[in-house]
């Protein structure tokens, strides 16, 4: 079960990284939100690859993909979609919007407003869509990527805490190195390796891995270990607002379909570890005091995980 | 430069363990012969012996049995020897009927103190304690336990000396070369910490460690004045004037139940043997002389006398905190709640309750031992998995409260060459497959593990220092 898991991860990577290069982990982080259908927040710079890889994804797994971008002008309706009056039928008709889709990449989100965000993030959580008073079921999978950009704040309306915790990971792609940059130059000179791009998986096996996906073992010592961890933020000094217990569910699937990408059926703590950082670091709000310190909240989900005793062995010395 | 902090820290340790040891043998030697008084520096002699002896064995690397009879022969040798420098000198090398003395003194065990069985017992105790410090790696934990252990043990032998009217000028000379190395040992701890990837004291820290020393020794000057016997005689009396109204108070709740009184007989007649005495008169090899019982008296009033001292201890804490504690809104002492003499007898109530109970459960767990139960594979690899981690922090490389598995494995891994990092990454896939995921059998067999174990364990670390271990990261 989860070696069948494990080849389809690698095939994918392997597949992404034709046009992607060297983020790895990035890619097995976005399968793991696949396994989870979970939703990915991608706080990072313009032209670092986002788009891309969204787009490769998509094609390896032979999803629809939709791209929104977010302004400030956008509407609800823009996202979801409208009913129109059809003049040569004589009948309102349904202009499905960009959110009907497998994978949908809503670029800058912080830039729309409130109301349009929400329209986005109903969608996220119910998985449907209501237009005109019509419920549409949006089709599985369903994968929603938003990005932030970290730099150009000014005129942006950042996502409340509330609707931060609907993101399963916060992910950050950053600059590649140089050898991977002089890559970039000799893959995309000539050619657009997007382009060339096979679906590797069909949409039925990916539903029937995330199925598989939930029959990961968890041991009671590691799901008191999540349990441990996710409550530690909540009472750790500098920390106003702890993660939620939707957040403790995330890490706690977020771990089985990482354990499952290691070709593993069980979870370990190291799993956890790995994955304690993306998960969790979005949804804690530091206070004053520790803002001012520059104190982010990846050292504090550090500080945490290096203050939780892992559940193995004692020496008995 | 050289790193010569284990070194000073393994002087340190048995220059404590050799005070506390010796304190307890030279009040025992005291208390029990009078009349053949034996030198303890021969018994101590034994200690550095043994870790000698241990220590170029490991050196040598010989199979266990071979090393367990090493060790074996050498604390009869040492035995002999002792007994025939302390007990026998008068007899000639070749003349060996002594030995049937000792023979004949160690059955007359239980009618009076011998000074065979002192030695013999004194000599194993100090061949031991040489025997298991050179098994393992001196640290501060292990400085640190010796000391607390150490200081208990001086507090119980001041108690017996002092009731059974011994001389306390040897004792409080041991009591200050303990103290001193213990500070030193604890000076050098501090010294050391401030650095936490660097041990090397010949650095900065030396100055430190040389105020801390030089400090001591004049403390040490200061306190030898107007620390005496006397002195300690007196305030040892005091407690001995509570623990005496303490025992009054028992004995007078003892006399408040009925006395059974013995039938008055006919003149001509006498009282026949019970059978209860009859038992007692077969087993009278067993029966203590009355020096012996009065001994374990005082041994038994010693301990009781420790337990209250401990209960007064926390007692009167319990009360400095209170009178310490301050809320929010500035409290100040009157509206603390004042404590009672009620308070204090139910804390001295608790406190005995508690050693009670623990010793209950010592029994019960004694009574009804249960039978071992098979254990299956993934129990036998959860053993050897902790045996390797107490193996790995006997060695100086013990596992973080937050280290994973595999996190401990690259950590121990880099001091390991390739064949035994290798034995190290089977011993944890096989641990890991055991401890979260019981439902699946490993691919190793159960006896490969147990060969792998075997094999990891005869490794040896060479000492390297922590900038060459950073490096190898």
């Amino acid at each position: 079960m989860a070696n069948r898991i494990h080849e389809t991860c690698n095939q994918l990577v392997d597949n992404v990284t034709k046009v992607i290069v060297g983020k790895e982990n990035i890619i097995q982080l976005m399968f793991v939100a696949l396994l989870c259908e979970g939703h990915v927040l991608i706080e990072d710079i313009p032209g670092v690859g986002k788009t891309t890889l969204a787009k490769a994804v998509s094609k390896s797994i032979g999803c629809t993909f939709q791209r929104i971008q977010f302004t400030p002008d956008l509407l609800p309706s823009d996202v979801t979609g409208i009913h129109y009056f059809n003049q040569k039928t004589a009948d309102f008709e349904l202009r499905p919007g960009p959110i009907m889709a497998n994978i949908v990449l809503a670029d800058e989100i912080n830039r729309a407003t409130p109301r349009t965000q929400s329209s986005l993030l109903e969608c996220m959580q119910e998985r449907q869509v209501t237009i005109d008073g019509e419920t549409i079921t949006l089709q599985r999978p369903f994968l929603v990527i938003a990005t932030e950009n970290p730099i150009e704040l000014e005129g942006t309306f950042p996502l409340p805490e509330a609707q931060i915790d609907r993101f399963l990971l916060r992910l950050k792609i950053g600059y590649p190195d140089e050898t991977e940059e002089k890559n970039i130059l000799l893959r995309f000179m000539n050619s657009d390796p997007l382009e060339s791009l096979t679906s590797l998986i069909k949409v039925e096996d990916l539903l029937e891995l995330q199925q598989q996906c939930k029959q990961i073992m968890i041991e009671d010592s590691v799901l008191s270990y999540i349990v441990n961890i996710c409550r530690a933020t909540r009472n750790y000094k500098g920390v106003r607002l702890g993660v939620s217990p939707r957040a403790t569910l995330s890490l706690c699937q977020a771990s089985q379909a990482w354990a499952a990408i290691q070709g593993r059926d069980f979870v370990i703590p190291d799993d956890v570890k790995v994955l304690a950082q993306p998960v969790l670091s979005h949804r804690l709000i530091n206070d004053l005091q520790s803002s001012f310190r520059g104190k982010a909240s990846e050292t504090i989900i550090e500080e945490i995980l290096n203050s939780i005793p892992v559940p193995l062995e004692k020496d008995g010395s | 430069m050289r790193n010569w902090n284990k070194e000073i820290l393994f002087i340190i340790v048995i220059s404590i363990e050799s005070c506390w040891l010796g304190a307890l043998f030279l009040t025992l030697s005291e208390l029990l012969l009078k009349e053949r008084l034996i030198s303890i520096f021969g018994l101590w002699l034994a200690y550095p012996a043994a870790f000698i002896l241990n220590r170029l064995l490991h050196g040598v690397s010989i199979r266990r049995p071979f090393f367990l009879i090493a060790n074996i022969m050498a604390v009869v040798i040492i035995i002999l020897v002792l007994l025939k420098l302390q007990l026998y000198a008068s007899y000639n090398i070749q003349d060996i009927s002594w030995l049937g003395i000792v023979n004949t003194h160690i059955h007359q065990l239980f009618q009076a103190p011998q000074a065979e069985i002192f030695i013999i017992l004194g000599t194993c105790t100090f061949f031991w304690k040489g025997w298991s410090l050179a098994r393992q790696s001196v640290n501060f934990s292990t400085f640190s336990k010796s000391f607390q252990f150490g200081f208990s043990t001086l507090l119980f032998v001041l108690f017996i000396s002092h009731l059974a009217d011994l001389s306390l000028t040897n004792l409080v000379l041991l009591i200050i070369i303990f103290s001193s190395f213990g500070l030193i040992g604890f000076g050098l701890y501090r010294s050391s910490e401030n650095k936490v990837n660097q041990f090397n004291i010949m650095s900065s820290n030396f100055k430190l460690l040389l105020i801390v020393v030089v400090t001591i020794a004049l403390l040490g000057l200061a306190i030898g004045t107007f620390i005496t016997p006397e002195l300690l005689h007196f305030i040892l009396d005091i407690l001995k004037w509570i623990g005496g109204k303490i025992a009054a108070v028992i004995i007078f709740l003892v006399n408040l139940f009925p006395k059974s009184s013995t039938p008055e007989l006919p003149p001509g007649e006498s009282l026949s043997p019970s059978p209860r005495e009859e038992t007692i008169e077969m087993w009278k090899w067993f029966h203590m002389s009355v020096e012996t019982r009065n001994i374990m008296q005082k041994v038994f009033v010693s301990a009781f006398m420790i337990g209250i001292f401990v209960a007064l201890y926390r007692v009167f804490v319990d009360i400095w905190h209170r009178l310490r504690r301050r809320d929010t809104t500035g409290v100040t002492i009157e509206s603390v709640q004042k404590y009672s003499f009620w308070d204090f007898l139910k804390s001295l109530l608790l406190f005995f309750r508690r050693i009670i109970h623990i010793l209950f459960l010592w029994l019960t767990a004694l009574i009804h031992r249960k039978l071992p139960e098979k254990s299956n594979r993934h129990d036998s690899i959860r053993q050897i998995y902790r045996s390797l981690l107490h193996w790995g922090a006997s060695k100086g490389f013990p596992r973080r409260y937050d280290e994973t598995a595999y996190e401990y494995q690259r950590h121990l891994g880099y001091m390991l060459p390739l064949s035994e990092n290798n034995l190290l990454s089977q011993i944890t896939e096989a641990y890991i497959i055991a401890r979260y995921n019981p439902n699946q059998e490993g691919e190793d067999s159960l006896q490969e593990i147990k060969e792998n174990w075997q094999l990891l364990k005869k490794f040896k670390f060479k000492r390297i220092h922590r900038q060459d271990a950073g490096s190898q990261k």
